[in-house]
């Protein structure tokens, strides 16, 4: 008898009714809105929030392009976005790299203990996420801000004679991050070291690697894929992040998820807009996780 | 032994202790420089462990080890120069074969130009060359086996341990590179110390065997010598097949002794070692020493009737009824002299050498 794996399978309604409710989740939670940013940031701005129907490459313009007060200057390129938004990029990637930095050794900790102990420390990692990110952001504000347990510990116990003044500074904002997104690092790092053998370890050092060098050669090259998830998934979220900005960073620390926001919001926003900066947003994160896989696939043909 | 052989590695009192658990009882061996040494024994013995202890990836827990007389037990796994060739090989997936092979070398600080001609020249030792730029995962396991066993030899250690290295491979493939290893052994000079329980695998490649059990090295020898002459019930057993009768020993003089197993069955041989009249022995008999033949009713010898006869190709194996409950296996090789099957209930003869015996007391 020929195998039957490849038969195309006729028609068969369960298939459809199982399949049904992950295409309506996909469908309404993720295609819809997206499709509708898009066509929002091609609208014309209604000026107490919401759209006026009619199409527009005003948004666009505006985030590219100054043309002066009312709008009839020569344009020049408007700087103002642009800033943002790498400042944006410059802040995630600061967060994701102190992310990898504690993350990594966090994970390899976790993952050399014996199985018992693992599950506690996992545990013990995701515990504080089992609180609101808003209610956890703003907990850390308390505790930086200039009168704050930390500072007036530092004060009072004479180590300083002047508050840290960390709240509304780059580091804050970062610091917000790092704690918001921490276990997204740590937890596929986890799991690519726990799958890894650590035989080759051993084999590593029998042919008279040392700690280093074998972390460096054998260790890390094994466990990348897991770092890589680790770091897209601190990454992106870090990016578009206004939680952690709005309350720790101030108004001088403005981050594209912020201004975003800030488009939405009460009467002052301006929809087409916000719209088109989360389109110019996600086109970038598209783009750079595009060139990660073709990264990645090309690796494994190798 | 000659005693004049420099010793390679040497266990002194190694105790190893795994909590509560005693996996190394008080171990004492000497291995000497270019021997093919084998640890053999059933999985869990504790051979594996002490290689690991040499290699530095357990500690003794009491008692030492010692490299051509050096104590070494101080250093961590990479400053030993000991080798291991792993039972799943460990060769590191992302690297090529070459820089699989390379490694060690590199390790070492070799000079780039040195490594090259070095890794060529091993590749053309175990026929890799053609697959230097290949993944681990894309070769058969046999070649796999080979990268693993000159990866290990490439850097010059002054011993090689082998763990189970050849368990992996299919019959066929495994008896290849029996022959491989043993030539690659002599070809290096290095000293191998090969951990396996196939111990068909241990009698054609060592020079000598220590036979472990439950932590405890049982017995030390050359093949012939743990073969032929077992020191007890244990080594007997899991060398090779092997009668095992209760006696009683019935009288001796000077040269020999007869053994009482049963009312009807004296077997008579050797006297043992500082054995009395009415002491309890065991008589070990090795199914292959047992020559059969048809019942001859003149010929002074043990009598039997066949219960189950099983044909295996080379040979024939016979379960054979003597006297009453007793039953005896007997191989019978298919050799020279063309013979029939012999059916089951057919009464029969057997006889063998007086030297073939090895009495144990009880």
């Amino acid at each position: 008898m020929e195998p039957v794996y490849h038969q195309k399978r006729a028609f068969d309604p369960l298939r459809i009714w199982l399949l049904l409710p992950s295409w309506v989740v996909i469908g309404v939670f993720l295609l819809v809105p997206v499709g509708l940013m898009l066509l929002i940031s091609f609208m014309t701005k209604e000026f107490r929030g919401g759209v006026i129907w009619e199409f527009s490459l005003a948004a666009y313009d505006q985030f590219l392009f100054d043309r002066g007060l009312f709008g009839d200057e020569p344009p020049t390129i408007q700087w103002t976005y642009i800033i943002i938004f790498l400042r944006s990029i410059v802040q995630a990637a600061i967060a994701t790299t102190f992310c990898l930095i504690i993350g990594f050794p966090t994970a390899y900790f976790i993952a050399t203990r014996d199985s018992q102990n693992r599950t506690f420390w996992i545990f013990l990692v995701t515990v504080p996420y089992w609180v609101n990110l808003l209610v956890r952001t703003v907990s850390l504000k308390f505790l930086i801000r200039d009168n704050g347990p930390i500072n007036e510990f530092l004060l009072s116990s004479g180590l300083l004679s002047e508050p840290l003044g960390l709240i509304n500074t780059n580091i804050a904002v970062q610091l917000g991050l790092f704690y918001s997104y921490l276990p997204f690092m740590v937890l596929p790092i986890y799991a690519s070291v726990e799958r890894f053998n650590f035989t080759y370890s051993e084999a590593a050092a029998d042919l008279y690697a040392d700690k280093w060098s074998t972390l460096r050669r054998i260790v890390l090259p094994n466990v990348a894929p897991g770092i890589a998830a680790g770091c897209i998934l601190v990454f992106i979220p870090s990016l578009g992040a206004f939680i952690a900005p709005d309350l720790l960073g101030g108004a001088k620390n403005f981050m594209i998820g912020s201004l975003i926001e800030e488009q939405f919001k009460g009467n002052a926003g301006n929809w087409p807009f916000g719209a088109a900066a989360s389109m110019i947003l996600l086109t970038m994160v598209l783009i750079a996780l595009m060139l990660y896989t073709r990264q990645q696939a090309k690796g494994e043909v190798r | 032994m000659d005693h004049n052989q420099i010793v390679a590695i040497e266990f002194q009192e190694v105790v190893k202790k795994f909590g509560n658990f005693t996996a190394i009882h008080k171990a004492n061996l000497k291995i000497h420089d270019n021997e093919f040494f084998t640890l053999l024994g059933p999985s869990g013995c504790g051979k594996t462990t002490l290689l690991r202890m040499v290699a530095g990836f357990e500690n003794v827990s009491e008692g030492n080890i010692l490299l051509f007389g050096q104590e070494f037990m101080h250093l961590p796994p990479n400053q030993r120069s000991v080798n291991t060739v792993f039972q799943q090989y460990a060769l590191f997936p992302h690297m090529t074969v070459f820089e699989n092979v390379a490694f060690g070398l590199k390790m070492r600080g070799w000079a780039k130009d040195d490594i090259q001609p070095t890794v060529w020249k091993m590749l053309d030792l175990v026929r890799l060359r053609p697959f230097a730029e290949r993944k681990p995962n894309q070769l058969s396991g046999g070649q796999q086996q080979r990268a693993a066993l000159v990866r290990a030899i490439a850097p010059q250690p002054k011993v090689l341990l082998l763990d189970e290295p050849l368990s992996a491979l299919d019959l066929k493939l495994r008896q290849a590179m029996r022959l491989e290893l043993k030539q690659l052994q002599q070809e290096t000079g290095i000293t191998f110390v090969f951990v396996t329980h196939d111990q068909e695998e241990a009698l054609a490649m060592s020079d000598r065997i220590a036979v472990m059990s439950e932590g405890v090295i049982q017995q030390i020898g050359k093949a012939q010598e743990i073969y032929e002459s077992p020191k007890n019930e244990i080594v007997a057993n899991f060398i090779g097949e092997t009668n095992i009768l209760e006696a009683t020993l019935l009288e001796l003089n000077d040269e020999e002794a007869k053994y009482q197993v049963a009312e009807d069955f004296i077997i008579s041989g050797a006297r043992g070692p500082d054995l009395v009249k009415n002491q309890e022995v065991k008589i070990l008999l090795r199914p292959e020493k047992i020559k059969i033949g048809i019942l001859d009713k003149r010929v002074d010898s043990i009598r039997g009737t066949i219960q189950q006869s099983m044909y295996l190709g080379t040979d024939t194996e016979y379960q054979i009824r003597v006297s009453g409950d007793k039953t005896i296996k007997v191989r019978d090789q298919n050799g020279f002299e063309r013979r029939e099957l012999l059916p089951a209930g057919s009464d029969v003869n057997l006889s063998f050498s007086k030297d073939s015996i090895r009495i144990l007391r009880s």
